[in-house]
């Protein structure tokens, strides 16, 4: 049961060394009412690290490379950081880059064939579930909903998994002239 | 020339502010910022408007819902971080809330460029409003900028509205990518 679950899923995404897509986004609140449209890309490499980019005119750029999670806002033209493990502790998405971390007991994850939900047992804000769908091993789907029910889709395209990443994926470079907000 | 010349737009104003006075049922969708001495945060949102009703979402980069408004001049709901809040006042609840200053009853109108009569008001030589000064109770320390009009659906509409508070120094800074007008 969960354990298979739990497991099943590990092994598949240990395969996923790297993993590189574009995506559309699609956001609903719990009405089923359309309130965002992205697009985007999404990169991820084990253990830690997730590059998370919305293009225009959403643009925006979620950087986590294993120490730090850096939030680039060009709309404000700030950089919020925040450290890792802050962050991490009940954000299933980065997680996903780290098949055999400890925290997975913090969550239990159930399947239905190539569907995976994982949840955090406890529940504090944030996202309360994540849903991966998988085509064989080619993960194609993620959704994720947050308490309040609010549903965000991610539709995979182009999708890369196991080639090699440029050397500076998760090197956090400040854009010029940007203000850095520290949270540290 | 690379661009192609602006079409010489000249409107005439009062018929421009009578336009906007009949959008009464819109949605807009774009990016939300707020600057203060203390903190500066945006957001993705969406904001509808039907007569006094409104709904406004605010979600972040990953898609969770950062706040969740619904109100209409009776009373408003707010929710954030899975808390849910109630008041009479909207600009006081999310002031309260979060600490951003959204000036929300009378934003109705400012969002679109639409003026009273007795307030101070610069239009530019298309015939739109390019400053707004409000003068109404507790509204006398707000000086709104708008910028990036198109036409949508017939209607000039700003698409970026930058909103100066001078009691507390702080800035709400939207743009709008999209404007949708019901009829």
């Amino acid at each position: 049961a969960d354990m298979d679950a739990k497991q099943q899923l590990k092994v598949k995404l240990s395969l996923l060394a790297t993993y590189q897509a574009n995506f559309t986004q699609t956001v609903v609140d719990i009405e089923n009412t359309l309130l965002q449209q992205a697009s985007g890309r999404i990169v991820l490499q084990q253990p830690n690290k997730l590059y998370w980019e919305l293009f225009e005119p959403n643009e925006s750029v979620l950087l986590a490379d294993g120490d730090n999670i850096w939030n680039v806002d060009p709309f404000l033209e700030q950089v919020v950081v925040n450290s890792a493990d802050v962050a991490l502790d009940n954000n299933p998405l980065i997680l996903l880059t780290n098949p055999d971390s400890s925290k997975w007991q913090e969550f239990t994850v159930s399947q239905s064939d190539n569907q995976f939900i994982i949840t955090p047992l406890e529940l504090n804000g944030g996202i309360e579930s994540l849903r991966l769908v998988f085509n064989g091993d080619l993960l194609v789907e993620l959704e994720s909903q947050d308490g309040q029910q609010q549903k965000s889709v991610l539709s995979f395209s182009d999708i890369k998994q196991n080639k090699p990443l440029p050397a500076n994926t998760f090197i956090f470079v400040m854009p010029e002239g940007y203000e850095l907000d520290d949270q540290r | 020339c690379a661009t192609p010349p602006k079409p010489t737009v000249s409107l005439n104003s009062a018929a421009h502010q009578l336009s906007l006075e009949q959008q009464d049922h819109w949605l807009i969708k774009g990016k939300l910022g707020f600057k203060s001495p203390e903190k500066k945060q945006s957001a993705n949102f969406r904001w509808q408007q039907t007569q006094d009703q409104y709904q406004l979402n605010m979600t972040s980069i990953i898609g969770t819902s950062l706040l969740n408004m619904r109100g209409d001049d009776e009373g408003v709901t707010l929710v954030a971080d899975d808390e849910t809040y109630q008041d009479a006042d909207a600009s006081h609840l999310i002031w309260r809330v979060t600490g951003w200053q959204i000036p929300v009853e009378k934003l109705r109108f400012w969002i679109k460029g639409q003026h009273q009569n007795k307030d101070q008001v610069i239009t530019s030589e298309q015939g739109w409003v390019s400053q707004l000064q409000p003068i109404c109770d507790n509204c006398e320390n707000w000086l709104i900028n708008y910028d990036n009009y198109k036409l949508v659906d017939k209607v000039w509409l700003p698409h970026k509205v930058v909103l100066n508070n001078s009691l507390n120094n702080s800035q709400l800074l939207i743009r709008i990518n999209t404007w949708d007008l019901h009829e």
